[in-house]
């Protein structure tokens, strides 16, 4: 059987005398445990123009000058320091921030540790300038990349068409890729956006210090950014030093490699999800996290490098792009403020002794109230992880949110008020229960049922499992933002507004605004997830977890937050169980997608719920992904046909039954009392199948981030299958310049060459003399200009099954070199004796 | 005899009357300005500045060692980062959380806070800018009502110092005799 490769191809970047790599999942995995060697580093010029914009009409100069020239100053500010960094980082000239020192300082970079490491390190950033830099040889090799190439990402091996694509782009090297160095002569001031690739050389026992290297290069840049420099490239930048770094670049590792501690990183919240379908340290997702980011930026990149006068005539959509993407870290901040100062006014005025005590009169009534009922609904939301994913997840992270000090209110840190909140909320969960248990009774009472008047849920409990950023609560969240000016019965009242008129709506304010800090905190990438830390640090790198230490990085790189938030809202709807199965017939065409299943009326829903409200509900969970394509599958025997990744698509896999065609209930997931049962006539499975799911996500553009842990749950199922071909490591490495060769010389890439190019080397006729000549070009760096393959042992003659020598013609020499090897007809060789040194005359590799 | 001891009794009088002022008021003998001007490499940049009354010189004496100096070079009226949005959300709420009371600061202090980047100053453009782009009209059209309306009565908002945690400390509003400084205290109401 032809193995079924999915191949990840994310250098997706032309480097001269660099081969690409393309690995399979199983080996993505494994390499993403490792420290990267290279990195891409994304720098976003669009808040720094946007301030450009505005200082120059205050100081009344020229807007586009200043734009321009702040763009510049911004590319070679983070090109210069970064690469002065590394370099000094890399010599030793500059330490590794020790633990003590991160444990020290806290979450601050204002703190004496580091503001003594700015002191004595200044001076050797200021010592260099750019013409030494470029004399000397440097340890870190930066790369500007101008042009990306078209993406190589499907579940299938590279064909002749890719790579052919990949020839062409090659044969036009110079548009894609050139020096960093150029960056000061101003080649990218009309772009506001650059991207860089380092490379860095000579690391020693990089894998024991290369994550604390990116963490502390990290630090370095965020620390030096912001200083004043009397440097030639760094002097008058005080519109971009003004900017946290943070804010406006992303690293990213290149390739399966990560800069950041796998278990560290903010993505393990995807893991908790996964970690029960994965074997033990086959597995660690930061790689394909960042696969994925870097998809989405490099497809809007191209669009984004237009001069800033045709981005606003004609580029309005990548604008309002950006301004959405400023929006929400604008506003999951205000959001973040606005509940903790609620919870603060609230709790200053009302200790929760007093809450409890002036609701209890609204449990103990006899009729209870339908805001009462809705209170309580909201209350099992917060406290009781059988019944939502939301208690579960806060569960897991152990009721605590962190990191979230930059801001406060009245004093009082995000983290104490969700805290108090939650003691609070949780408090009333016995008195719920009661409320429930009267609910129950007067439902099963022979006289009709009325509940009177019903009072809506919050928001936040209708989108609590769905994907749902902070601005989105922000424009939702009408109770707690609605100013009342003239009520006099306030329960609490911030001078003349009045916070909430009753206990009752104060509770389910304190309840919104907590669910509210804690999105931020997920959206910011801080909750502390240590149920997940502690089991990935035991399957991986032990006890030693440098979790929690400060990164300011993590904290604020806007792509990996937004991902980060929708691998989080992943994890909370991945575990909501949802009232829904399928009425499926034989009929039912077996390619089809949920919104298809939906209109055709094959989805039923629940009948103790709102059918109205649940689809709503199930629609905006699944988003985009209701019209994915989705194989139904059919049984009428007792079980569900289920492949393995089933199991990873809860929330998305929508299946059960109640009777099959004998009337026997077959499958017990869903315990439905319905009348509507005898139309069921099969058990049914619509399952998001992967592969046609990740074509038709790359070809329709869903939301890539949206998509991500989906995407990275079915990549997990190939881990699972012992037998799957894709289970093994695989490497396959391509020289794009035997690709050029091979294209130049036979106008495309015959179908021949295909195993020699996917394995690194030329394309010829004989393999024995293709590997041969490849691998002595890679190990001596001279340029071989032809050869022939001979067999010592058989009269000299070359026609045999063996050869046992090749001769080759270095270029620039006439005489031919003796190389020995062994090989077989077809084969791979087993031995290539490359020579100690190489003829004089031989001609080195540009 | 009785003239000289009239101006005497006057002077001393405005002297007073003036020092009153500026206790009364909170109203110090320096002015915060901002404007734009050239750098050493020629570089046009905008910068706080603070000048002395010719009257009371003593603390630009001290300070800078003349009439009028630079305090201040932040770029932050143009730059919108996630970070100053908190001072953002203060402003919203600002009347409601923090009331104004009189400036006791000590001056070569604060001063000396501003030159080491512990306290940032920004004016109304800086503030408000930050929301120009992602609020509706009619948000920032109250944001800025709000704004401006959080000096006392009788003032102008002019400027406002704040911390690296951009928690608002000290108002400068401009008056009828001048600027006049306020510190921020919560307000009682919510700190019971």
């Amino acid at each position: 059987m032809k193995p079924l490769f999915l191949l990840i191809f994310l250098p997706l970047i032309l480097l001269a005398d660099s081969n690409l790599y393309f690995s399979s999942p199983n080996l993505c995995a494994r390499q993403s445990t490792i420290p990267a060697k290279s990195a891409y580093m994304f720098v976003d010029g669009f808040a720094s123009g946007r301030a450009a914009t505005k200082w120059a009409r205050e100081a009344g100069i020229d807007n586009l000058e200043l734009v321009t020239k702040t763009w510049q100053q911004l590319h070679a500010r983070s090109f210069f320091l970064s690469k002065r960094i590394m370099e000094l980082m890399l010599a030793n000239e500059l330490p590794i921030i020790s633990e003590a020192q991160l444990k020290s300082c806290g979450q601050s970079l204002n703190c004496p540790e580091f503001k003594n490491l700015v002191l004595q390190y200044k001076q050797k950033i200021d010592q260099s300038s750019p013409e030494n830099s470029q004399v000397q040889k440097s340890q870190v090799q930066c790369t500007w990349i101008k042009k990306s190439l078209p993406m190589l990402f499907s579940t299938k091996t590279p064909n002749a068409s890719d790579l052919e694509e990949l020839a062409v782009a090659y044969l036009d090297k110079g548009s894609y890729i050139d020096n960093c160095e150029k960056i000061f002569s101003g080649e990218t001031k009309k772009k506001p956006d650059v991207v860089l690739k380092f490379d860095l050389k000579d690391t020693e026992n990089w894998n024991q210090t290369g994550f604390e290297f990116w963490r502390s290069f990290k630090i370095y840049l965020s620390l030096f950014w912001a200083q004043k420099w009397t440097h030639p490239v760094l002097q008058n930048q005080e519109i971009i030093r003004s900017f946290a770094v943070d804010e406006i670049v992303t690293l990213m590792a290149d390739g399966c490699y990560s800069i950041s501690r796998p278990e560290c990183d903010t993505d393990f919240l995807n893991i908790s999800q996964l970690k029960t379908t994965l074997r033990k340290g086959s597995f660690q997702s930061t790689y394909l996290m960042a696969n994925e980011i870097m998809k989405g930026q490099l497809s809007t990149f191209d669009e984004r490098l237009r001069p800033p006068e045709q981005k606003a005539s004609t580029n309005t959509n990548t604008r309002a792009e950006l301004m959405s993407l400023m929006k929400i870290r604008h506003q999951s901040n205000f959001q973040l403020y606005k509940s903790i100062r609620n919870l603060a006014v609230v709790f200053n005025q009302k200790n929760a002794d007093q809450l409890l005590k002036d609701l209890s009169p609204s449990f103990a009534e006899a009729n209870i109230k339908p805001e009462v009922y809705t209170l309580c609904a909201e209350v099992n939301k917060i406290v009781r992880p059988d019944l939502s994913p939301f208690a579960k997840e806060i569960s897991i992270s152990k009721f605590q949110v962190s990191g979230l000090n930059e801001v406060s209110a009245l004093n009082q840190r995000p983290e104490d008020l969700f805290f108090k909140g939650l003691t609070y909320i949780q408090s009333l969960a016995p008195y719920c229960e009661h409320v429930e248990n009267s609910l129950k009774a007067q439902m099963l009472s022979p006289n009709s049922f009325n509940m009177g008047d019903s009072v809506p849920a919050r928001k936040w409990f209708q989108t609590v499992t769905q994907y749902t950023l902070p601005i989105e609560f922000q424009n939702a969240s009408s109770a707690t933002s609605q100013v009342q000016n003239s009520s006099r019965n306030a329960y609490v009242r911030l001078k003349d507004d009045v916070v909430c008129e009753t206990a009752v709506e104060c509770t389910r304010n304190i309840m919104e605004d907590m669910v509210n800090v804690y999105q931020v905190a997920l959206y910011k990438g801080v909750s502390r997830n240590k149920l997940a830390n502690e089991t990935v640090s035991q399957n991986y790198l032990g006890a030693d977890v440098a979790c929690g230490l400060f990164d300011p990085w993590q904290q604020s790189q806007l792509r990996k937050k937004n991902l980060v938030s929708d691998l989080v809202s992943s994890v909370i709807s991945g575990v909501t169980m949802l009232p829904i199965y399928l009425d499926l017939d034989f009929d039912t065409k077996k390619l089809v997608s949920f919104s298809q299943l939906f209109e055709n009326r094959k989805i039923k829903f629940d009948p103790q719920f709102d059918q109205k409200t649940i689809s709503t509900t199930v629609f905006l969970d699944l988003g985009q992904l209701a019209k994915a394509p989705c194989y139904v599958s059919v049984s009428n025997t007792s079980k569900i046909k289920q492949p393995n990744m089933g199991l990873l698509f809860k929330g998305i896999t929508f299946q059960g039954c109640i009777r099959n065609a004998d009337g026997q209930v077959v499958s017990n997931n869903l315990e439905l009392q319905t009348n509507q049962s005898k139309e069921i006539a099969a058990c049914g499975a619509c399952m998001l199948n992967f592969e046609e799911v990740a074509i038709t996500a790359v070809t329709n553009h869903y939301n890539v981030f949206r998509f991500g842990i989906r995407f990275i749950a079915s990549l997990v199922s190939y881990f699972k299958d012992d037998e799957n071909p894709v289970n093994q490591p695989i490497e396959l490495k391509v020289n794009p310049e035997y690709v050029k060769e091979a294209y130049v010389k036979y106008n495309s890439i015959p179908d021949s060459c295909m195993y020699e190019l996917m394995n690194g080397a030329k394309c010829m006729e004989n393999i024995c003399l293709s590997y041969t000549i490849s691998e002595l070009e890679s190990k001596t760096g001279v340029k071989v200009k032809d050869g022939s393959l001979w067999n010592s042992s058989d009269s000299g003659m070359s026609n045999g099954d063996s050869y046992t020598d090749a001769w080759v013609k270095f270029d620039g020499c006439e005489k031919e070199t003796r190389v020995p090897i062994m090989c077989v007809k077809g084969k791979k060789p087993s031995y290539i004796g490359i020579p100690r040194s190489v003829p004089s005359c031989a001609r080195r590799s540009e | 005899m009785k003239y000289v001891l009239m101006v005497l009794l006057l002077s001393f009088y405005s002297v007073a009357q003036s020092l009153n002022l500026d206790l009364n008021f909170g109203g110090v003998p320096f002015t915060f300005s901002k404007k734009s001007f050239a750098s050493d490499g020629g570089e046009l940049n905008i910068g706080y500045f603070v000048t002395c009354r010719g009257d009371k010189p003593s603390l630009c004496q001290e300070y800078c060692g003349a009439d009028s100096c630079l305090v201040n070079t932040d770029s932050c009226e143009g730059c919108v980062t996630s970070r100053n949005l908190n001072v953002f959300a203060l402003f919203n709420d600002f009347s409601k959380l923090f009331s104004l009371a009189k400036n006791n600061l000590n001056w070569i202090e604060v001063f000396g806070r501003i030159k080491n980047d512990e306290l940032r100053m920004v004016d109304e453009n800086a503030i408000l800018n930050l929301f120009e782009d992602t609020q509706s009209d009619e948000k920032y059209e109250n944001a800025r009502k709000r704004f401006l309306s959080s000096c006392p009565a009788e003032t102008q908002k002019a400027f406002l110092l704040v911390e690296t945690d951009l928690n608002p400390l000290l108002y400068i509003c401009r008056g009828t005799y001048g600027q006049i400084t306020y510190q921020t205290k919560w307000n009682t109401e919510i700190s019971q």
